[in-house]
C-alpha cells in the first residue's frame, strides 16, 4: 500500500508526534490557501457566506484577512466624500475648515491624514454612522477650541468628471447629504 | 500514473524542499522596520486617533465593531485599578508595539515579540475601525505570517546565538510558499477584478483617483490632454496585477516583473499620496521574490542559466 499510494498514506497516517505536528501544519495550510483563493477569486459568495458563517468569517478576518476581498479601487472611485465645518463663539468670530480647502484633520502628516479617507466613507456609509462620526467629531473639535460655542458639520457628496466628460467641459457633480449643528 | 506520481513529487518538492531561509529573515527586518515607521508617523497623531476622546470617541468606536472584538477601552478597564489613566495609557500601548516591533526587528525571542506584535495591531485595527484601510490589512496579514512562520531562521539574534537552528527544513520552505502564493492570488484578483470594469479599460478610474481632492498630490489636469497616456497607464496596472503569478514565476521575467511592480507602488505613494500603502506593497514583494531575483541577477552577472523556483 505504501508504495502503490505513498502520498496517501503518509497524508492519513501519522507515525511520530513530529509527523503529526508536521501534518497539522500541512492540513491548516491547505484550508487558509484554499480559504484565500475561495474568497479573493469569488468562488464563495460572501453575502451568503456571511449569512451562515458570520461570525467564523469575522474571526479569520480579525486573526489574518484571509476571509477578506480586496477593492484595490476596483469599485467606482470617481466620488469623493468632503467634510465642512464651521465653529462660531457668538460673537462674530469664526473658524471654518473644508477638506476642498486642505483641511487635513489637524494632522501632522500625510500618512495620518489619509487615514481620513477611510473615516469619511465609513461615516457615510449609514445615517447612524453619519450621526456618531459627526458628534464626536463635533466634540472633539469644540475641545480643541474651547472659546467657540456653535459649530456646524455638513458632509458633501462630489462625483467627478470621466475623462471624456472633462475634456467636453464638464464639472463635478456637489450636493450636501448631511449637515448637524450644535450649540453649548 | 509515471506523470501522475512525478506530477505530486514536484508538488511536494515545491512545497517542502528546504530553500534558502534568507526571504523569511528579509520579510521579518522589513514588516517590523515598518511597523516602527508608521508608529513613527502615527505618534504627534496618536492621541487623536486612538485616544478616548479622539476624533472618534472610544465608546463610538467600539459600536462600530463586533462586541467580541478587544477594544482599547477593554484592556483599560483591566488597567485602570492601578491608577493609570486614559492618556496615560494610549502611550503605554504605544510603548508597548514598539517594544514589540524592536524585539521582532532584532530577532531575539521572535517568537514571543511577533505575537505581541499581531496582538497590539489587532487590538489597534479593532479598536480603529473607521480609519483602516489597504495599509493596516496588508500590515495585519505579514504580521500574522511572521507569528506562525519560523521568521527566526536568518538574520535574528536567536539564530546567531543558536537560540533557532537555522538551517532550511520543509517548514521554512513552505512558509515562504504561502507568503509567494498569497500574493499572487492577492494581485491575480486585483488585475482580474480591474479588468471587468469599462472604467478601468478607459482610464477613468485612475483619472478620477489622481483628481479628488483626497488622493490628489500634484496639479495633473494636463492628463486630460494627453488620454492615452491614461489608458496605458491603466492597462500596465491591470497587465502587471493580472499576470504576477506568471512574471514572478518565470526566472527571465522575475527581475523585470519586480521591478515594474516596485514602479507602480512608487507611482501610487507619488501620485496617490499612498506612501505607507506603496511601501508596505513594495516590501511584501520583494520580501517574497526578491532573493529569487537577486539569485537571478547574480545568474546572469556570471553569465549562467538563471536559477529557477520551479526547477
Amino acid at each position: 500500500m505504501h508504495e502503490r499510494v505513498p502520498w496517501l498514506y503518509r497524508v492519513v497516517v501519522p507515525t511520530t508526534p513530529k509527523t503529526m505536528f508536521r501534518k497539522i501544519i500541512y492540513i491548516l495550510t491547505t484550508f487558509h490557501l484554499l480559504l484565500v483563493a475561495a474568497v479573493i477569486l469569488r468562488l464563495l459568495d460572501n453575502d451568503k457566506v456571511y449569512q451562515f458563517a458570520e461570525k467564523p468569517f469575522a474571526i479569520l478576518t480579525a486573526i489574518n484577512y484571509s476571509a477578506w476581498r480586496f477593492a484595490f479601487f476596483t469599485p467606482d472611485v470617481g466620488k469623493s466624500t468632503e467634510v465642512d465645518i464651521l465653529l462660531e463663539n457668538g460673537q462674530g468670530k469664526k473658524i471654518h475648515y473644508s477638506t476642498l480647502e486642505g483641511f487635513d484633520f489637524l494632522t501632522h502628516n500625510q500618512e495620518s491624514a489619509n487615514r481620513f479617507y477611510g473615516y469619511k466613507v465609513h461615516a457615510a456609509r449609514d445615517s447612524t454612522f453619519i450621526d456618531l462620526c459627526a458628534r464626536s467629531a463635533c466634540t472633539f473639535l469644540l475641545n480643541e477650541h474651547p472659546e467657540m460655542t456653535k459649530i456646524t458639520y455638513t458632509m458633501k457628496g462630489i462625483k467627478y468628471p470621466d475623462l471624456a466628460d472633462y475634456r467636453k467641459g464638464a464639472k463635478a457633480e456637489k450636493g450636501t447629504f448631511y449637515r448637524v449643528q450644535f450649540g453649548l | 500514473m509515471n506523470l501522475l506520481h512525478h506530477g505530486i513529487a514536484r508538488f511536494q518538492q515545491f512545497f517542502t524542499q528546504p530553500i534558502s531561509v534568507a526571504p523569511l529573515g528579509i520579510f521579518r527586518l522589513l514588516i517590523a522596520g515598518f511597523v516602527l515607521l508608521q508608529a513613527a508617523l502615527w505618534y504627534p497623531d496618536w492621541e487623536a486617533f486612538v485616544g478616548s476622546e479622539g476624533w472618534v470617541q472610544w465608546e463610538i468606536s467600539k459600536a462600530f465593531n463586533h462586541s467580541w472584538h478587544v477594544h482599547l477601552q477593554d484592556i483599560y478597564v483591566l488597567l485602570r485599578p492601578w491608577g493609570i489613566n486614559d492618556g496615560q495609557f494610549i502611550y503605554l500601548f504605544f510603548g508597548v508595539y514598539v517594544v514589540s516591533a524592536t524585539g521582532l526587528l532584532l530577532g531575539i525571542f521572535t517568537r514571543f515579540w511577533a505575537i505581541c506584535t499581531w496582538a497590539c495591531h489587532y487590538v489597534l485595527m479593532s479598536s480603529l475601525p473607521t480609519y483602516v484601510y489597504g495599509v493596516d490589512i496588508f500590515l495585519h496579514i505579514s504580521l500574522f505570517y511572521l507569528m506562525v512562520m519560523p521568521a527566526a531562521k536568518a538574520f535574528s539574534l536567536d539564530a546567531y546565538w543558536g537560540w533557532v537552528n537555522p538551517a532550511p527544513d520543509w517548514a521554512s520552505t513552505l512558509a515562504i510558499r504561502v507568503l509567494q502564493i498569497h500574493l499572487c492570488l492577492a494581485y491575480f484578483s486585483a488585475g482580474y477584478e480591474k479588468m471587468l470594469y469599462a472604467n478601468w479599460w478607459e482610464g477613468d478610474v485612475l483619472w478620477r483617483a489622481v483628481i479628488q481632492p483626497d488622493f490628489r498630490q500634484f496639479g495633473v489636469y494636463w492628463l486630460s490632454e494627453v488620454p492615452w497616456l491614461v489608458m496605458l497607464l491603466s492597462w500596465f496596472t491591470m497587465f502587471i496585477e493580472t499576470f504576477y503569478f506568471i512574471g514572478m514565476w518565470v526566472p527571465r521575467l522575475r527581475v523585470f516583473w519586480l521591478l515594474a511592480m516596485i514602479g507602480l507602488h512608487v507611482g501610487i505613494g507619488l501620485f496617490l499620496g499612498l506612501y505607507l500603502f506603496g511601501l508596505i506593497m513594495i516590501l511584501m514583494s520583494v520580501s517574497a521574490f526578491g532573493y529569487d531575483a537577486w539569485q537571478d541577477v547574480k545568474a546572469w552577472g556570471k553569465q549562467e542559466k538563471p536559477r529557477t523556483i520551479l526547477a
